[in-house]
């Protein structure tokens, strides 16, 4: 059988059958279960995201928690669904609700960034009972003001699948661009150039898939999970972290965010650290570990 | 009401301090009341920490009385100055054998922290320094009047006490019969007696607001153009009658020059007291802030 593909940062992973899409996914640790979910979509030829970006924050948490970190769907080494219609947030929220149901887990602690954010939140929107408490970062997606993402990321110098392309990208989302290390922009290169990843990019773009499928669903879902919120439906302890010099999700939006979700849920805290961009977790690292553990430690939603 | 931990009287300086602590050795957490003695409609003072302290799990904290509040005496004005209030707490940690400090300061004495984190006054090793709604060092100058203790009941009584505090926060749940009437002694007490009587004078009150503007120039004049080198910790009450949250990043924002660490962290359903309203969640953002930065040095 063909090797599982690795990240140096992370443990050796396993596949796991998430509703017959085989997930790439690791453990550590025991405790309650915290499930990471990184930021990102499928399609995209700069850079890539994986399972990797969690690396650090990962191996801190697993001192104190069952930690479980898992590629996306057509993101890291997880396949892209085969059906063009599969081609939305909802499949990747799904997919979420899904692999915590395949491992049958207790109630979980959901961490997500930027587009991750948005889906730990849809997903305790539509199963709470699978949720003790969530963390959102960075989340352009989420936030109800405008992403600058395309202004910032506009046009990259550097050609497509290139080491060049992916540090490009990283070095424009970080606020310290020492953050973005040789090992980070070589995983991230290793899953843009995996034949399956370049294979689901070329179907994903020749069929157009983002703008017919992906945009416009997540834009109607978007309004109806910021409509959700307003109504009061998030009902789980959440944690906004947030970085102060982020150009793409600026911290306005986090205030906003917070704003909406205080209104209802008495556990809400919001973290802003200074010195860091879009990716907190690796520009402030033993900050992100002592906030989001502490978080965690104190149990969430209990549901017993 | 929680029983209060070690309490004692400690000489040092001009006078005497009274210091609440609990643990020990040379690194501290230090916890500085906020309210102005003698001036503010409520009387700040040591025991204010109690829920805080309860739950910090640092090696040593202490909470000390400034001077004119408590059992802390109060020589003269000039003690009630930044100069003068930087020269009692040298003297007083070198009495406890403090050499090394986390200071937090809480509304009026977050000006006091910072500026001691700028000037870094000998006899005070300032490791890092947490701000909890620090109002006064935000800036705000073009803010309308706040009129949030416009009406208060007649000054010093146990009313009024009350109704400052009450006013101060979102949940008044903390404001028990208890600390109302601690409080309302201490404004009987000499120091504080002292304190009144001599910002009862005009001229004297406004010397202190002068002080109190002249320290806060030098705090953004810093760090405008030098930047603090001290981890910074801002925490703040997401309904703080005195300060909104855009003040707070404000204060965020005009500190990013430091070479430090620093947050920002909104509180919500919290007002001017976060250490008292929501003291789990206070605790949960100073301890391992101060931790950090009692290990770096």
């Amino acid at each position: 059988m063909e090797e599982i593909p690795r990240y140096p940062g992370l443990p050796a992973p396993s596949w796991l059958d998430v509703g017959g899409l085989p997930t790439w996914h690791v453990e550590a640790g025991s405790g309650t279960p915290v499930i990471f979910v990184y930021g990102g979509n499928w399609g995209t030829a700069e850079s890539q995201g994986g399972a990797y970006a969690w690396d650090g924050t990962f191996a801190a948490l697993s001192r104190s928690f069952r930690t479980i970190a898992y590629d996306k769907p057509g993101q890291g080494y997880t396949p892209a669904p085969e059906a063009d219609a599969d081609h939305t947030m909802g499949y990747v929220v799904d997919h979420l609700l899904g692999l915590i149901e395949a491992l049958e887990l207790p109630p979980v602690h959901l961490v997500g960034h930027s587009r991750g954010g948005y889906i730990v939140t849809r997903a305790t929107l539509l199963r709470p009972d699978l949720v003790r408490s969530l963390t959102i970062v960075n989340s352009g997606t989420l936030m109800p003001d405008v992403s600058t993402n395309e202004v910032v990321l506009a046009r990259p110098p550097a050609p497509s699948f290139t080491r060049e392309s992916a540090r490009w990208v990283y070095e424009n989302y970080c606020h310290l661009r020492e953050a973005v290390t040789d090992e980070w922009v070589e995983q991230s290169y290793q899953v843009l150039v995996h034949p399956a990843h370049r294979a689901a990019v070329e179907r994903i773009r020749d069929r157009r898939l983002m703008a017919t499928v992906f945009n416009p669903q997540l834009a109607r879902d978007k309004r109806e999970t910021l409509g959700w919120l307003a109504e009061g439906r998030l009902q789980r302890p959440v944690q906004v972290i947030w970085s102060l010099n982020d150009r793409t999700a600026r911290a306005t939006g986090a205030y906003r965010l917070l704003e909406t979700l205080s209104a209802f849920e008495p556990r809400t805290v919001l973290n802003m650290v200074d010195k860091a961009g879009h990716f907190p977790f690796r520009e402030q690292p033993e900050w992100f570990y002592d906030t989001l553990g502490r978080f965690v430690e104190e149990g969430g939603y209990d549901h017993a | 009401m929680h029983e209060i931990h070690d309490r004692r009287l400690v000489r040092g300086g001009r006078g005497q301090t009274r210091v609440l602590e609990r643990g020990e050795g040379p690194a501290a957490l230090v916890l500085l009341h906020g309210g102005l003695a003698g001036q503010s409609p409520y009387v700040g003072a040591a025991e204010l920490w109690q829920p805080l302290l309860d739950r910090l799990r640092v090696p040593r904290v202490l909470a000390l009385d400034t001077p004119g509040v408590g059992a802390s005496t109060l020589s003269d004005f000039g003690e009630l100055t930044l100069t003068g209030t930087k020269a009692w707490l040298a003297a007083m940690l070198a009495e406890l054998g403090a050499e090394r400090v986390v200071l937090v300061g809480h509304g009026e004495a977050a000006l006091l922290a910072l500026d001691c984190a700028r000037e870094r006054p000998e006899g005070i090793a300032v490791d890092g320094v947490a701000l909890v709604a620090g109002h006064t060092t935000a800036p705000a100058v073009a803010e309308m009047r706040n009129l949030t203790l416009l009406s208060p009941p007649p000054r010093w009584s146990a009313a009024s006490q009350r109704w400052a505090l009450e006013r101060l926060s979102y949940s008044a749940a903390h404001v028990t019969p208890e600390l109302v009437a601690r409080l309302a002694e201490h404004t009987a007490d000499e120091p504080h007696r002292r304190a009144a009587e001599l910002l009862g004078d005009v001229d004297t009150a406004l010397e202190r607001a002068l002080d109190q503007g002249g320290a806060k120039a030098a705090l953004y004049a810093h760090s405008r153009d030098v930047g603090f080198e001290t981890p910074i910790s801002i925490v703040w009450g997401a309904h703080d009658p005195l300060a909104p949250v855009e003040h707070g990043h404000g204060l965020f924002e005009v500190l990013s020059t430091t070479r430090a660490p620093l947050d920002f962290n909104v509180v919500t359903r919290c007002g001017h007291f976060p250490h008292r309203e929501r003291p789990a969640e206070a605790a949960r953002l100073i301890e391992p802030f101060a931790l950090r930065c009692l290990r770096d040095g």
